[in-house]
């Protein structure tokens, strides 16, 4: 493209201009001291665990960075094509609503602090992103817009009163009391112009240096124009003592815009929180062993403080901080978050281990592998913002329009003005002024990002991470619902169901205490499910009179009494029993042979009638495919009213399915958890991935269920349709205030004031709106 | 009306005031949660403790 090869080339010209020595190629440039002593840190080895990620096989790394003082579509795109031209940069992708900035990049060829470097080089600052210190970043962003517009509003406010007598009775008051309140009000006006407005202007004159290369200007500029415009004439006016002063109207309209502004924030911070919530996942402190050999001594540390190579202990019922090996003491760990295996896994010395993992029975030691953002679990969090990162279409349509209709305003202000000095010279200033306040390219640029912003904020709230931003507008257009069983529509862990084989005269009541009493303080699914049921049936359960032993992976003892696998126990399974359990089952036994059995069975998830009752309403097919036995799926599909399904699908069979439909021209909705559901929801137009599930289903998916219940999907489909409502109305306000209040400005028919108003009441309006999708 | 002469700075000066306290309060992260304090009332414990009764 031709803009971006002039950037390349200007941008090339700024570094040769700024070297020690011209003759030096890219690769001795880069290790020369261009990179200014508070980035060198960012390069040091220990830390590039915590801030990049590899990615792919060719030794390529990921990082994401958090870019700060960006206030419009044009300076994304200046940080885009900017870092784009720096040596060994293969991909960047900047998302304005969250601000990061993901770069894949050569490690051998560029370097963090450098990237970080060549952005504060443009004018902008950024962080690589670390989810503590970002919520840091957003805290002091939202403070300081606050005080910005506190200020302003203060001097509006007091500004308003000292013009008041003007406005009621101008003509009466005495030449020395006017100016006293002139001047008073000029007073005021400037902290607003220079404090509360002085980052306008910053970004204005940024825009405007880079005009040159981008051809596109940022929605600052006009902005700026207007109030230095109109203070300077104010100023101007009021030493000479002729013609209106505009301090009213200056404050107001500052105020105005930062409070718009100030609401966007609100709005784009909440939506941000949603992928940091599941990075928050991991614990902030962990038990460190310091001398590994010699002792067993631990200490309390900060997680970001542990690196590869350290020895960690973690307790029972703690969730493991680091990616490791184990090291000392047998232990069963619950791998769900990664795997969707809902049955812990038994890890023996020297297996891996997963940060996010929990660990259920004894304490471990592990080795940290990986820690921060090289570990697994912040491979899922980096797909999450990946997809953040990828617009949808309709934002990017908006920010061209954006960036034209800018030159085409300015145009319009010069010009018109320009004939009003031919036709009566006294208006032209303030034609001037009133067209460039008048229009309001930011309603449109606003209109689209603060709905969706507002929308995802929202979902996440009641439970569906959206991953991929077209989520919204898929549902909205869904004809057919594809339901994976197994984990999706039922909870895929077991719930005891039935007890059988009771011994004659045995109570089924005092079988079931006995059972839960044997397996108290066990954290093993099936356990958990016999003391739930226990717990419902608020039965007392007997005092045991010896010690529980676990005998892993086979069962628990206690005195004489057994309970454990069939197998085990020397049980003889008939095959009905195995049949009718799809979970396992557990037997009671004691000296004298079988007390009882307990049956496992799994059960619906919550809220799956509210699901396809909503789904129903709206016409959408629903298709239950799975990879269980037939048998077990007819069964689930008639106890939920489904019509169509099909058994036996292997992960082929899947995807062919999807296919099929796609190709006779359904628009597809996919739920799924499991690793077979991979590939139906990668084809998938749009598709669900159940929070519990396995990564690798998270990563095909479009959006992530973290919430226990499918009734989020139920608001969601809900909250589509608003949102696409709500975007509609916007871009129309946007398009129909803009096609009035330009050529009434022109006209001159429009003094500043009103002007300003407009243009702050529009963008208000914009951003109000998209805000009334906080609530469902 | 010769008041006005004084009033007005002394208005300039109490604009400023306010400034001031707006900042502090900001920065002392007053407004950092605009949910919660309301949610906090709710959830406020009103039975009186034996040992020490806090008046708020």
């Amino acid at each position: 493209m031709a803009i971006s090869q002039t950037i390349h080339n200007e941008g090339l010209g700024i570094f040769y201009a700024r070297r020690v020595d011209p003759g030096d190629k890219p690769a001795s440039y880069l290790i020369s001291d261009q990179i200014p002593e508070h980035l060198l840190p960012y390069d040091d080895p220990s830390l590039i665990h915590r801030f990049t990620r590899p990615e792919g096989k060719t030794g390529k790394l990921e990082t994401t960075i958090r870019l700060e003082k960006i206030r419009c579509a044009a300076c994304v795109w200046l940080c885009e094509q900017h870092l784009l031209q720096i040596v060994g940069v293969e991909e960047v992708q900047i998302n304005y609503v969250t601000q990061k900035a993901k770069i894949i990049y050569f490690p051998k060829s560029t370097s963090l602090a450098r990237l970080i470097y060549e952005i504060e080089r443009i004018g902008y600052a950024a962080w690589p992103f670390e989810p503590q210190l970002s919520i840091e970043r957003s805290k002091k962003e939202k403070r300081n817009l606050l005080t910005r517009l506190g200020v302003a509003l203060l001097a509006m406010m007091q500004v308003m009163m000292y013009a008041w007598p003007s406005y009621i009775s101008g003509s009466d008051i005495t030449a020395e009391y006017d100016l006293l309140m002139r001047w008073a009000s000029w007073v005021l006006t400037v902290p607003v112009i220079v404090y509360s407005a002085g980052p306008i202007f910053q970004s204005a004159w940024r825009s405007l240096r880079i005009f040159p290369r981008v051809h596109l200007l940022g929605m600052d500029v006009p902005i700026a124009l207007a109030l230095a415009l109109s203070f300077l004439a104010g100023t101007f006016n009021l030493v000479t003592g002729l013609g209106q002063s505009y301090f009213d109207s200056i404050t107001m309209f500052v105020a105005f815009i930062l409070a718009a502004r100030f609401i966007e924030l609100l709005a784009r911070q909440d939506a941000q929180s949603g992928a940091e919530a599941l990075a928050k996942q991991l614990p902030a402190t962990c038990e460190k062993v310091i001398n590994y050999e010699i002792s067993e001594e631990i200490y309390s540390v900060p997680v970001v403080n542990c690196y590869p190579g350290d020895i960690l202990r973690v307790s029972p019922g703690r969730v493991l901080p680091a990616d490791g090996i184990l090291l000392k003491y047998e232990s069963i760990v619950d791998e769900s978050l990664l795997t969707g295996e809902s049955k812990p896994v038994h890890k023996v010395l020297g297996d891996q281990l997963f940060a996010g993992t929990y660990n259920i029975l004894n304490p471990i030691l592990m080795k940290i592998e990986a820690v921060g953002q090289s570990t697994r679990i912040a491979g899922i969090a980096s797909l999450l913002d990946q997809a953040l990162l990828a617009k949808p279409l309709m934002v990017s349509l908006a920010e061209k329009w954006a960036g034209y209709f800018v030159g085409f305003l300015l145009i319009c202000a010069f010009l018109s003005s320009g004939i009003w000095l031919y036709i009566d010279p006294s208006k032209a200033w303030s034609v001037l002024v009133a067209v460039l306040v008048a229009s309001c390219p930011c309603a449109l640029s606003l209109a689209i990002p603060t709905a969706m912003a507002a929308a995802q904020g929202t979902v996440t709230k009641f439970g569906l991470l959206i991953v991929r931003s077209h989520v919204l507008e898929g549902l909205v257009k869904t004809t057919d619902l594809i339901l994976d069983k197994t984990g999706t529509i039922t909870i895929g862990y077991p719930e005891l169901k039935e007890i059988r084989n009771l011994r004659v005269d045995y109570p089924r009541e005092a079988a079931l205490a006995l059972a839960a009493a044997l397996e108290s303080g066990q954290q093993h699914p099936l356990a958990l499910s016999i003391l739930r049921l226990a717990t419902e049936e608020q039965l007392i359960l007997p005092k045991l009179n010896a010690e529980v032993k676990n005998q892993m992976g086979r069962g628990l003892t206690c005195g004489t009494y057994q309970l454990g696998s069939a197998t085990w126990l020397g049980i003889n399974q008939t095959s009905e029993d195995a049949q009718a359990s799809q979970y396992g089952q557990a037997h009671l036994r004691d000296e004298k042979g079988l007390i009882a059995s307990f049956i496992f069975l799994d059960s619906p998830r919550e809220g799956l009638n509210e699901l396809l009752q909503v789904v129903k309403d709206r016409n959408i097919q629903v298709h239950l495919i799975s990879g269980d036995d037939p048998k077990t799926v007819s069964w689930w599909a008639n106890q939920v009213g489904i019509q169509h399904f099909r058994a036996g699908c292997t992960p082929e069979d899947k995807y062919e399915y999807v296919q099929n439909l796609q190709s006779q021209g359904h628009f597809i909705w996919a739920i799924g958890d499991g690793v077979n559901d991979a590939p139906l929801l990668a084809r998938a137009n749009v598709s669900v991935a159940i929070g519990a599930g396995a990564p690798l289903a998270s990563a095909g998916a479009d959006a992530i269920l973290t919430s226990a219940s499918l009734e989020s999907l139920a608001k969601a489909l809900i909250i589509a349709d608003k949102t696409k409502k709500i975007i509609q109305q916007n871009l129309s306000w946007a398009l129909a205030y803009n096609l009035i209040a330009i050529p009434v400005a022109m006209f001159g028919l429009v003094n500043p004031w009103l002007a300003g108003i407009g243009m702050s009441c529009s963008s208000l309006i914009v951003t109000i709106n998209a805000w009334r999708l906080r609530k469902i | 009306m010769e008041s006005l002469y004084l009033l007005i700075p002394l208005s300039l000066i109490l604009v400023g005031l306010l400034a001031l306290i707006l900042y502090w309060s900001i920065k002392g992260g007053q407004f950092d949660d605009l949910i919660g304090p309301g949610e906090a009332i709710l959830m406020d414990d009103d039975t009186p403790k034996d040992s020490s009764t806090n008046y708020k």
